[in-house]
């Protein structure tokens, strides 16, 4: 095709569209557009019950951390107890064991990129994962319990876990 | 056949830089799914202002959307900084109370039932004695009001209280170090770590690290994330990149700005036999970025 004839083509299909454009639709224009805020973010999945509680086993248990976050952030974790920090402690019954010998252990693993970690919780704050922007956080628990640990039969044993999120 | 050369050098560049940049960015790569969306959330959680004594900064909006009553305290504390940048808050209580003297925060407590919110008043009150700026955090404590038995949670949030008073001095700083850190077999981390040698906060501008071999091509160079770095704090602010380098002695430099001061810094380290990274004087190893 020649030029000539390909730009008059061109110049009749935009006279075809002036001409089919609704009145009153043609000049202005109404951007519109959001600015993100710095916003940070914590919800945790409920308490966590440890499945396998007796002695001799390897009780397990999981749940998640979501961060909401607008910019980089960090995830620690630590036992705010101050007399056996780590240690799971009778909540509910009597007779047996006061605390739990081994402290818990546990792992933290984003899903959504970031780097995450493992280690046995105490009463220093340890990182458990960082990232750029919002994630949701795998955390699995383990409590090594021994076999000659004197645990009585519906006794109930726990702790409480402090999350903090802080941005960088 | 130059032009083939070239364009197979240029590809190999742009493969690197490729993968420096998913480094960066590396959640925005990803497809992310659906998160639930009910948090206990606060915004700004950053607090970067020119204050006089007795001013109200900007108020901040707490929200609980999840569906847990939460018993919530609101306080502010003092803050060291990590070399990651997150800051992790001093709990002793002569410490506690001295961060009450810098900032006063109200409500102090409140219960929050599923979808409410409230505004905390932050009132910046003076600086430290003979300092001209004031750092702390706006710690937003929950605990579910309902505690049954076994594993249960606290929730902390900490907004970043960082006040310069109007008459504060710039920021000053240098670099303190350049650092290397191999994570992987193709995971490499470059870092410079900025000391702030000043009085007051402030943030690196146009903060770049070039990595190169010596005497050769620019390998990678990016540009980090500029984090705020505390008076008498040091952070690492770092770019990754996920290749392998071939065995050879490379050249790490950094360039920027902070506040008043120039930054420039070079740091030299070799890839050797087996992949494995050997630091020099000038580089060490380990980077928190």
């Amino acid at each position: 095709m020649k030029p000539l004839v390909k730009l008059s083509i061109l110049a009749a299909v935009a006279a075809a569209a002036v001409l089919t454009m609704p009145a009153g639709a043609g000049a202005d224009s109404q951007p519109v557009s959001g600015t993100v805020l710095s916003l940070l973010g914590i919800s945790v999945s409920g308490p966590v019950a440890l499945t396998n509680f007796a002695p001799g086993q390897t009780a397990t248990g999981s749940g998640t951390v979501t961060v909401t976050s607008t910019g980089p952030w960090v995830l620690r974790l630590a036992d705010g107890d101050t007399t056996n920090p780590g240690h799971l402690l009778r909540t509910a019954g009597t007779g047996g064991a006061s605390a739990l010998a081994q402290a818990l252990g546990w792992t933290a693993t984003p899903t959504l990129g970031g780097t995450g970690g493992s280690g046995t919780l105490s009463g220093t704050t340890q990182v458990a994962a960082s990232g750029t922007l919002s994630n949701l956080i795998n955390v699995g628990y383990s409590q090594t319990i021994g076999a000659t640990e004197q645990l009585q039969s519906g006794n109930v044993y726990g702790l409480t876990v402090t999350w903090t999120v802080s941005s960088t | 056949m130059r032009a083939r050369v070239g364009a197979g050098l240029l590809a190999l560049t742009t493969g690197l830089a490729a993968a420096l940049q998913a480094g960066a960015a590396l959640s925005s790569v990803r497809s992310p799914p659906a998160l639930p969306t009910p948090s206990l959330t606060i915004t700004p959680s950053i607090i970067d202002a020119i204050a006089v004594r007795g001013a109200f900064l900007t108020p901040i909006r707490v929200v609980n959307s999840t569906p847990v009553v939460f018993k919530v305290r609101f306080y502010p504390a003092l803050v060291h900084q990590k070399l990651d940048g997150s800051l992790v808050i001093r709990e002793r209580r002569r410490e506690l109370a001295a961060a009450k003297k810098l900032f006063a925060i109200r409500p102090t407590s409140r219960e929050m039932t599923t979808g409410a919110a409230l505004a905390l008043q932050v009132r910046f009150l003076r600086p430290p004695p003979r300092r001209r700026a004031a750092y702390a955090a706006a710690v937003v404590e929950a605990t579910p009001s309902v505690i049954g038995p076994g594993t249960s949670y606290r929730l902390r949030l900490l907004g970043a209280l960082l006040v310069r008073t109007p008459r504060a001095p710039a920021p000053h700083g240098r670099i303190a170090s350049m650092r290397v850190m191999q994570l992987g077999p193709r995971r490499f981390a470059f870092c410079a770590r900025l000391a702030n040698t000043g009085r007051v906060h402030g943030y690196p501008g146009g903060l770049r690290l070039q990595l190169r071999r010596k005497g050769g091509a620019v390998v990678a160079s990016g540009a980090p994330r500029p984090g705020v770095v505390l008076p008498g704090y040091r952070r690492d602010y770092g770019i990754r990149l996920f290749h392998s380098l071939p065995r050879g002695e490379y050249v790490l430099d950094a360039t920027g700005r902070f506040g008043r001061s120039t930054l420039r810094a070079r740091g030299r380290f070799s890839v050797i036999r087996g992949k494995r990274v050997r630091v020099s004087r000038t580089a060490r190893l380990g980077c928190a970025a």
